[in-house]
């Protein structure tokens, strides 16, 4: 038979994981929703975080270079067995050689991008990616102390990447087009096609996204760019992707576009930040 | 100095899971060094040890990700408890452990993960989440439990519990 004593210390277990658990959702429905400001608490994780992250980042990068010299020296040793020691020095200098040229293309691409956009932009790299499968978020290396603001749109040279969602003086978390939660709360971004149709981009749990039409009979072609619209905090004309697919929802008049985002989202490097929202009240917006 | 290897392990496999894994994606799917770490410590080391870890271990993520703060205190705690509660019934030589653990403690982390997102008004499509998501994942998470539990396990020699109950250094 158990003793009183056991029972009370079984009890009082019992006990805090039920306020722990009270707790924790509790703070999960307070977190749920969208904030443009962060605590003081995640600020100070982020402050300190950075610079283990960048340095994690760089020897990141450089044991991909190396793994990408390993893979390309075992594909030629495949092919030419006799010119193996020449092709283990020819496979690292064409490795390096290929991030060098990918390097370039997209500092190139970003330097035309910058030339064409309309609206100010800040470049930023990279730096971390949100450690979860379930939400698609990264962190750039760029904060508040540089004029990044929550919700500002964030781009590269294939199109829009997602939008700021907190900031920090040194770092900015960047919720991507594919997050289930990116038009959720009224942040999203308004849609229109070439043709003038007007809708509201929404994203699925696992990263579908999809444009729901204003009107009940929309033209839709397949592979008509999609762009934004300014209807909601993202600035217009930015690309988001190309038209795939038009469905059905449960009523005939509920028609969507499935829509194929343009930016290649697991080859994120150099973003920009366009300093300018179309709605003030999520910051002050750039000339 | 008394958890400061355990808690640096932990710090360490954060940076791994936080900047690392997007470089190891397959299909999208990125391992979960946290979980496999946190796995690791319930079952070495006990369910106080690997609910701390889940704890520590997911204030971090909901921290960086901003949002749902909890759901991952919540879904490492009780994976490190329920991994924890094995501690004294398994072989922790076993090499079959740390596969299972893994897979086990993935699923069970990430139904948690929904459950919460579905709780709060996400449209997860379950099936789906399962089919593209959750078993790929866990998949994933048990091949690299395999690969790490042995790593951290060298330093369970170092780290044995002592009649208290406490994690000490071992002293030769």
């Amino acid at each position: 038979m158990p003793s009183p004593m056991r029972n009370n210390k079984q009890l009082r277990r019992f006990g805090a994981a039920l306020v722990a658990l009270v707790l924790l959702f509790g703070l999960m429905a307070v977190t749920a929703r969208e904030r443009s400001q962060v605590t003081p608490v995640e600020k100070a994780l982020a402050t300190v975080l950075y610079p283990l992250q960048v340095a994690t980042d760089w020897v990141a990068r450089k044991v991909q270079g190396v793994g990408q010299s390993v893979k390309e020296l075992t594909q030629l040793r495949d092919e030419n067995a006799r010119l193996r020691s020449q092709v283990e020095a020819a496979a690292q200098l064409e490795a390096r050689n290929q991030l060098l040229v990918r390097a370039n293309q997209q500092l190139r691409s970003a330097l035309g991008m910058k030339d064409r956009s309309k609206y100010p932009l800040l470049a930023a790299e990279v730096i971390s990616r949100t450690p979860d499968n379930w939400y698609r978020m990264v962190t750039i290396n760029r904060g508040s102390r540089d004029g990044v603001k929550a919700n500002m749109a964030v781009v590269n040279w294939q199109g829009l990447v997602g939008k700021v969602s907190a900031t920090t003086p040194f770092t900015a978390t960047v919720q991507l087009v594919i997050d289930a939660g990116f038009g959720q709360g009224g942040f999203g971004a308004g849609a229109k096609l070439p043709s003038g149709e007007l809708g509201v981009i929404q994203t699925a749990q696992g990263g579908h996204i999809q444009m729901t039409f204003f009107s009940s009979d929309p033209a839709v072609q397949t592979g008509q760019p999609v762009f934004t619209s300014g209807q909601a905090v993202i600035p217009p004309d930015l690309l988001i992707g190309y038209a795939d697919s038009l469905s059905t929802g449960e009523s005939a008049f509920d028609k969507f576009l499935n829509v194929r985002p343009a930016v290649d989202f697991n080859k994120l490097d150099t973003l920009h930040v366009v300093l300018y929202m179309t709605q003030p009240d999520g910051g002050a917006a750039a000339p | 100095m008394r958890y400061t290897v355990l808690t640096g392990i932990l710090v360490l496999a954060y940076l791994l899971q936080s900047v690392v894994s997007s470089y190891l994606a397959i299909g999208g799917i990125t391992p979960d060094f946290l979980l496999v770490v946190v796995v690791t410590y319930g079952l070495l080391f006990g369910w106080e040890v690997g609910l701390s870890a889940g704890v520590f271990g997911g204030l971090l993520i909901d921290l960086t990700a901003g949002r749902f703060i909890g759901l991952h205190v919540l879904s490492l705690g009780v994976v490190g408890v329920f991994a924890g509660l094995a501690e004294d019934k398994v072989f922790k030589d076993n090499m079959l452990l740390a596969p299972a653990g893994g897979f086990m403690g993935s699923v069970a982390s990430q139904t948690i993960v929904v459950f919460c997102l579905w709780l709060f008004g996400w449209r997860v499509p379950i099936l789906g989440a399962l089919r593209t998501t959750i078993l790929p994942a866990a998949l994933y998470d048990m091949v690299l439990a395999g690969l790490l539990y042995g790593r951290i396990y060298r330093y369970y020699l170092y780290l044995r519990p002592d009649p208290r109950g406490t994690i000490v250094i071992r002293r030769h």
